[in-house]
């Protein structure tokens, strides 16, 4: 087991060195090249060329061009955003952790509605319940989640007003948890739909075939109640299962928020690329690509590590 | 609908079919979401084809004294926007981009992950895990971001959304070829082909091959409505087609802006997507069932 652990940490290493190698080649993808990605307007005057030329060693061989590039993002370094004037660091880490806190919401939508209609679609199997929950979260999941933050948003928001569509502000200093949380209620939802509806049709196949088990019937002879054979018999064996799905959602809520965030105003990493994208700051874009890959290697390493301390024997 | 009646009217007939290609077939008219989705997406296609001769409007030129018109108006079927377009002609010229925003990415990226799969999953040595440790950087790193990311170095327009959403699907390709591959390699068929002296080529292509075309086709067509979607997304910020061109996610977008009082303006074209995205959805499902013999058997 302990073999396992240090190879599993181990094997992060190279994952981490390629996605550095994708992120530093961004950069050379954009037309006139780094130099001119990295000052943006001020990419016509020569001196400044000169200077970043000379700073960041383009003129190198690109290896070692490389490597000055990642001495100074290891450092936390990632340049200046050509956009704000501000190093791309200081700007993202805000930006990051209000993503991550509409990704966490929307997992919770997901999680709980996604149970919630896979348990009782299940049991109520062919009912016109059932038909109309499979067909909506079909719909739901064909669906670009934007479009259904805008319609939400146009809504509850604009049209019966009880819950706001913007104004999301930062949460550094003014914004207490309750008004946290009442933005979060649209923009969550909107989020979840996909996932939700992923999760829900695992949860009822599962439970489908969980529910006739022999097991499930031995707890009905023995006279439990009808919540327990559910809960405690059927539920219980396609947890593993809904575990698993539930994980892989995870960076699909993530990209999700990025789109959802534009539409509500989110002051997150999709808000930041999405002025990003319109002021063509690269800058920012190859530092916010670099960051979340890292930090998403970095959970699932964690991710991992902990399935392994519950079940030992998946090793 | 007359088409999709045509159609299903099939399985009645007691039908002995010999052929697998035959079964399959079969298996597809028998499932009526599936051939409901097929005609729907030949009806749109076909829409996109003669927009031109469909479409009573320029989709790109506004007319000033209709702005905003709300739909179901006369001369103006889904309305208009706040240029005073008409939302049909848009949303027709639209699916001359979004069919092929989503099929030319799939495409190229079953291609490129067909190749890379079968080296991945078949030689098991040097450079199979090269193929295999790239593959892990590339699921690393959020698919909707690097995306986004490369599209954005790039520049927007329709070739640059087509090769960023290849290049992000490819990995997902590759790992079905390389699974399926790598489950084959050590079958019977495979040892017997080997010990008979076959080259490595001869049995990649005719003893692989074979079994792992049909995964990839499901696993792309099954794909192919988020296609629909992501592709959206491009629109959505600016990332696709530029304006006037009318891409259905740019629409949307551009009717954020008149969301208050003309909430059509971004519904329509969501809409649209939403119907070709399902259309696909249940074409994908039908042919994955039709495809796998033993899931044909279960229903």
């Amino acid at each position: 087991m302990l073999r396992y652990v240090v190879q599993r940490i181990v094997s992060v290493v190279p994952t981490l060195i390629g996605v550095s190698l994708v992120t530093f080649a961004l950069l050379h993808l954009v037309p006139g090249g780094p130099a001119v990605a990295m000052l943006g307007m001020a990419a016509s005057d020569p001196k400044a060329v000169a200077a970043v030329t000379k700073e960041l060693g383009l003129n190198r061989p690109l290896p070692e061009q490389y490597w000055i590039w990642l001495k100074r993002a290891v450092s936390g370094d990632f340049g200046m955003s050509t956009e704000f004037h501000v190093p791309v660091s200081g700007l993202l880490i805000p930006k990051l952790e209000h993503t991550l806190i509409l990704t966490a919401g929307s997992l919770v939508y997901a999680v709980l509605l996604g149970l919630a209609i896979g348990i009782t679609t299940a049991l109520y199997n062919r009912s016109l319940f059932d038909r109309l929950a499979m067909l909506i979260t079909l719909v739901g999941a064909s669906a670009p989640v934007f479009w259904i933050g805008l319609l939400l948003s146009y809504l509850f928001a604009i049209r019966l007003g009880w819950l706001p569509a913007l104004g999301m502000t930062s949460l550094v200093g003014s914004s207490s948890v309750l008004v946290v949380l009442k933005h979060l209620i649209l923009p969550g939802f909107a989020n979840s739909i996909i996932s939700l509806a992923v999760i829900a049709r695992i949860v009822r196949s599962g439970m489908l075939e969980a529910l006739v088990q022999p097991y499930v019937l031995a707890a009905r002879a023995r006279g439990l109640p009808r919540w327990r054979q559910v809960v405690v018999h059927a539920f219980r064996n396609i947890l593993p299962d809904a575990i698993n799905i539930t994980g892989l959602q995870v960076g699909f809520l993530f990209g999700g928020a990025l789109f959802v965030e534009v539409v509500f105003g989110w002051p997150g990493l999709g808000d930041l690329i999405y002025s990003s994208i319109q002021a063509r700051d690269y800058v920012t874009m190859q530092a916010a690509v670099l960051i979340v890959s890292a930090a998403f290697i970095l959970v699932n390493l964690a991710a991992d590590l902990a399935r392994i301390a519950l079940d030992p024997r998946e090793v | 609908m007359s088409a999709a009646g045509a159609t299903t009217a099939h399985p009645a007939v007691p039908a002995a079919p010999r052929s697998a290609t035959r079964q399959a077939l079969a298996a597809f008219l028998r499932d009526r979401m599936a051939v409901i989705g097929l005609v729907v997406l030949l009806l749109a296609l076909l829409a996109a084809i003669f927009a031109p001769l469909l479409s009573p409007y320029d989709p790109t030129m506004g007319d000033d004294d209709a702005i905003l018109v709300p739909p179901l108006s006369m001369g103006h079927l889904l309305g208009t926007d706040m240029q005073g377009r008409d939302l049909l002609a848009r949303i027709l010229f639209g699916a001359r981009l979004a069919f092929p925003e989503a099929i030319i990415p799939v495409a190229v990226a079953a291609a490129a992950g067909l190749v890379l799969g079968l080296i991945g999953g078949f030689y098991h040595r040097a450079v199979g895990e090269v193929v295999m440790r790239v593959l892990d950087v590339l699921f690393a790193i959020p698919m909707v971001l690097l995306a986004i990311a490369i599209a954005a170095a790039l520049g927007s327009g329709l070739p640059t959304v087509i090769l960023s959403m290849a290049i992000v699907i490819t990995p997902y390709i590759a790992r079905v070829v390389a699974t399926t591959t790598s489950q084959l390699r050590s079958a019977t068929f495979v040892e017997a082909a080997r010990v008979s002296g076959f080259g490595d080529l001869r049995i990649l292509r005719r003893e692989i091959l074979t079994h792992v075309i049909p995964a990839v086709v499901v696993y792309s067509t099954t794909n192919m409505g988020a296609m629909v979607v992501f592709a959206a997304g491009f629109g959505f910020l600016g990332l696709g087609a530029q304006p006037p061109t009318p891409d259905w996610g740019a629409m949307i977008a551009d009717g954020m802006r008149s969301l208050d009082d003309a909430p059509w303006v971004s519904t329509v074209p969501g809409v649209a997507i939403v119907i070709i995205a399902l259309a696909f959805n249940y074409v994908g499902d039908g042919l994955r069932v039709a495809l796998d013999p033993r899931l044909r058997t279960r229903l």
